[in-house]
């Protein structure tokens, strides 16, 4: 088939491709090489992201016809719209009351296996990591069992030491703790598993030369361990907060309470589309729910920037 | 070289396309040889499984291919595949509690009476073919089982607290719901026990039994003057001190009703597993009586035919068989999926239906009384988010978190918003 298109067209294509030096062809191929992300990323990341976006200017109830209407679900969302603003700072609350105790023990724990001295470490490695791929539902179960209001395990030693139980399900302050120590339960090990690595980074010299002055555990480790891993913890801490505000799960399996005290953004966002079948709203939702993303992430940046120069 | 590069690149993403449709397109392929198969979407506990293999030797040339998903998955597939527009079934399972959702779309659905749907209308209850029916006629599903509901009650705290304790008797006693909170009261001072779990428990019990409940059937909200609603609101606050405050399908429930923390439960036939799962040391301990001002219906589904089926003569013969009287009473006999056609209620398999855990040896007969007594009730897409928004509100009073004014006033603004959205 070449053979004939040449004698055809003696001139376009075959010029053409004669200009083609090795430089151009290895771009040219090098691109191609990355394209499959870049397609897949515009089919199932950009396509969606841009279809929300037009969603969001409609009411659509995903079988019947899209009506447009214009910024009516974000007036409706910012103007009049508690239970979305109740959303939001579940969510802040429920990220603060995981993220902040999650990464300190995460922390510690990674000090302790990083030790010389401890046995069996391949052993404590992946048992601190078994929470994480255990599947998120059994775990939601058994911690309904542990902060059950009357039946709870929880509940029963606050009895035995003569305390008022506390009613997990039925208050703020309980079902933001039980939730978020369901977060924690599920990330401390990812969190140790990534500062370990760090830890492992650091040069034993270090502490040989720590030791020899006299420094003791505690003092090696807030004088040398955390000034070396500042940017893994920084890494964490950016993780974690993108991760704290999508935190879906847990609160669907635990239950939100009666006063919506566990709803979180995403479950909003989950209800409204697939509860109530808004899909118009859920979408504006998206797009707000991204934006307070953006948010966190460039204050992350700012705090951390800051650490960073001190 | 840049072609072969391209070729290639075409070449996965063909095979990437051609994965994606053929696991999307299940529906109603031809085996080969003239065979039908018909894609059937369901949830887990329908027990279709049987009969289908029956139909399948009986009908040769028909093969049923049964795809089971979780409850809400089931339901969310459909609709996902309606709104594409492809990867439909030929016959679906839909659930009262998505149905009022799919009939707004009912053209994404054969209307059954141009098979004549029409003629069967008579083998099954009233209420449960006006579900699946609209006024002009047309006709989205064939009735499934149906749970009416009654009232499992324990018999020794109510013998301890000084209630009485025959099923008759019971139900003459708390004729009314007022009758019923009195007697728990009385209950909770004899015995400490409280009369039932959760205070949204009944106030659905009680709205199910009014015919019209948060808007006209032309869609006019009246939350606030449904005497229906109003009246499940009053009792439920009422009822505030004779409730457990334990949610329904948790684990603490299983605990309490094990422990005897409440003497009733008002449940449809399918949940009778619950107690005897939950509190298996409580067998001979449990009566079953008719609820309090009649019955109410809880779960229960349709089988619809998507209109992206290419084989709706074939599904509605399929699905017409399955749900005929008969085959309900064999799915019955084998599940338990209690029948929507009164027709073999007087069947001994039904009325004599005794499973030694309740004292009562004829369970059939007290649900099937209890289906004649549901009222046709007419629901709207927004009821079922309406019902849990009451609910909550109910819960914050239970809680301690709100005042019963401030919750009812806060739970209509809230309503008024997702209604006018």
């Amino acid at each position: 088939m070449n053979t004939e298109v040449r004698q055809q067209h003696p001139h376009t294509p075959q010029k053409k491709q004669k200009k083609y030096n090795q430089r151009t062809r290895d771009r040219i191929s090098g691109y191609l090489y990355i394209s499959p992300f870049f397609l897949l990323f515009g089919v199932f990341g950009m396509f969606p992201l841009i279809f929300t976006a037009y969603l969001s200017f409609h009411r659509w109830n995903i079988l019947g016809e899209r009506e447009f209407i214009g910024l009516s679900n974000y007036i409706g969302l910012f103007t009049n719209d508690p239970l979305f603003w109740k959303a939001v700072g579940n969510t802040f609350s429920i990220w603060a009351l995981s993220t902040i105790p999650q990464l300190f023990v995460a922390l510690v724990l990674a000090f302790i296996l990083n030790q010389a001295f401890l046995k069996g470490k391949s052993f404590f490695r992946l048992s601190i990591f078994m929470p994480n791929v255990t599947s998120i539902v059994a775990v939601a179960i058994v911690f309904s069992a542990i902060f059950g209001t009357q039946y709870g395990i929880i509940n029963y030693a606050l009895s035995l030491v003569g305390l008022d139980p506390i009613n997990w399900k039925g208050s703020y302050f309980g079902t933001h703790v039980a939730i978020s120590s369901m977060v924690m339960w599920r990330w401390v090990g990812y969190n140790t598993i990534i500062y370990l690595a760090g830890l492992q980074s650091i040069s034993k010299d270090l502490y040989e030369a720590a030791t020899i002055d006299g420094a003791n555990k505690i003092q090696q480790f807030f004088y040398i361990t955390i000034p070396m891993i500042r940017p893994i913890i920084i890494f964490t801490v950016l993780l974690s907060s993108i991760g704290g505000m999508q935190v879906f799960t847990e609160p669907l399996l635990f239950g939100v309470g009666s006063d919506s005290q566990g709803l979180t953004m995403t479950l909003y966002l989950y209800q409204e589309a697939f509860e109530r079948f808004s899909f118009g709203y859920a979408a504006a939702i998206a797009w707000v729910l991204f934006l307070i993303i953006m948010i966190v992430s460039l204050i992350n940046l700012i705090v951390t920037r800051r650490i960073k120069s001190t | 070289m840049v072609r072969s590069v391209l070729k290639s690149l075409v070449a996965i993403g063909s095979i990437g396309l051609v994965a994606a449709c053929s696991s999307g397109s299940s529906s109603s392929e031809s085996t080969g040889g003239g065979d039908i198969t018909l894609t059937m979407w369901l949830w887990p506990g329908m027990g279709f499984a049987e009969k289908a293999a029956q139909y399948e030797e009986e009908n040769p040339g028909i093969n049923i291919n049964i795809q089971e998903a979780e409850y809400a998955d089931a339901h969310q597939n459909l609709i996902t595949a309606l709104a594409a527009g492809s990867g439909a079934p030929d016959i679906s399972g839909v659930d009262e509690g998505y149905l009022e959702r799919i009939k707004e779309s009912s053209h994404l659905f054969y209307d059954l009476s141009d098979y004549g749907a029409a003629d069967l209308e008579g083998d099954y209850l009233d209420w449960k073919w006006n579900q699946a029916s609209s006024d002009d006629g047309s006709v989205i599903g064939i009735p499934t089982d149906i749970g009416p509901m009654a009232m499992a009650y324990r018999v020794d705290l109510f013998e301890e607290a000084g209630l009485p304790t025959d099923p008759d008797d019971v139900a003459e006693a708390m004729g009314t719901w007022d009758d019923y909170i009195e007697a728990g009261k009385q209950l909770k001072e004899e015995t400490g026990s409280f009369m039932f779990s959760d205070v949204a428990d009944m106030y659905s019990a009680i709205r199910e039994q009014g015919d019209k409940q948060y808007f006209e059937t032309d869609g006019t909200l009246i939350i606030e003057d449904s005497p229906q609603i109003l009246k499940a609101w009053d009792k439920s606050i009422e009822a505030m001190d004779i409730q457990a405050n334990i949610e329904r399908q948790t684990p603490e429930w299983g605990a309490a009703i094990a422990n005897g923390d409440f003497a009733t439960v008002f449940l449809p036939p399918w949940m009778l597993q619950n107690i005897k799962n939950d509190a298996p040391d409580t067998a001979g301990l449990w009566d079953i009586a008719l609820m309090p001002e009649g019955s109410g219906n809880w779960g229960g589904s349709f089988l619809t035919i998507p209109s992206q089926s290419d084989h709706p003569e074939e599904a509605y013969a399929f699905i017409t068989w399955l749900m005929s009287p008969d085959n309900q009473l064999d799915i019955f006999e084998a599940n338990g999926n209690f029948p929507s056609t009164p027709g073999i209620y007087d069947e001994p398999a039904v009325k004599e239906l005794d499973d030694g855990f309740f004292i009562r040896d004829d369970i059939g007969a007290i649900f099937a009384e209890a289906a004649t007594l549901v009222k046709d009730v007419y629901r709207a897409p927004d009821t079922a988010p309406i019902n849990t928004i009451m609910q909550d509100a109910l819960g914050t009073v239970a809680d301690g978190v709100a005042e019963p004014e401030a919750a009812w006033d806060s739970a209509i603004q809230e309503v008024n918003r997702q209604t006018s959205r």
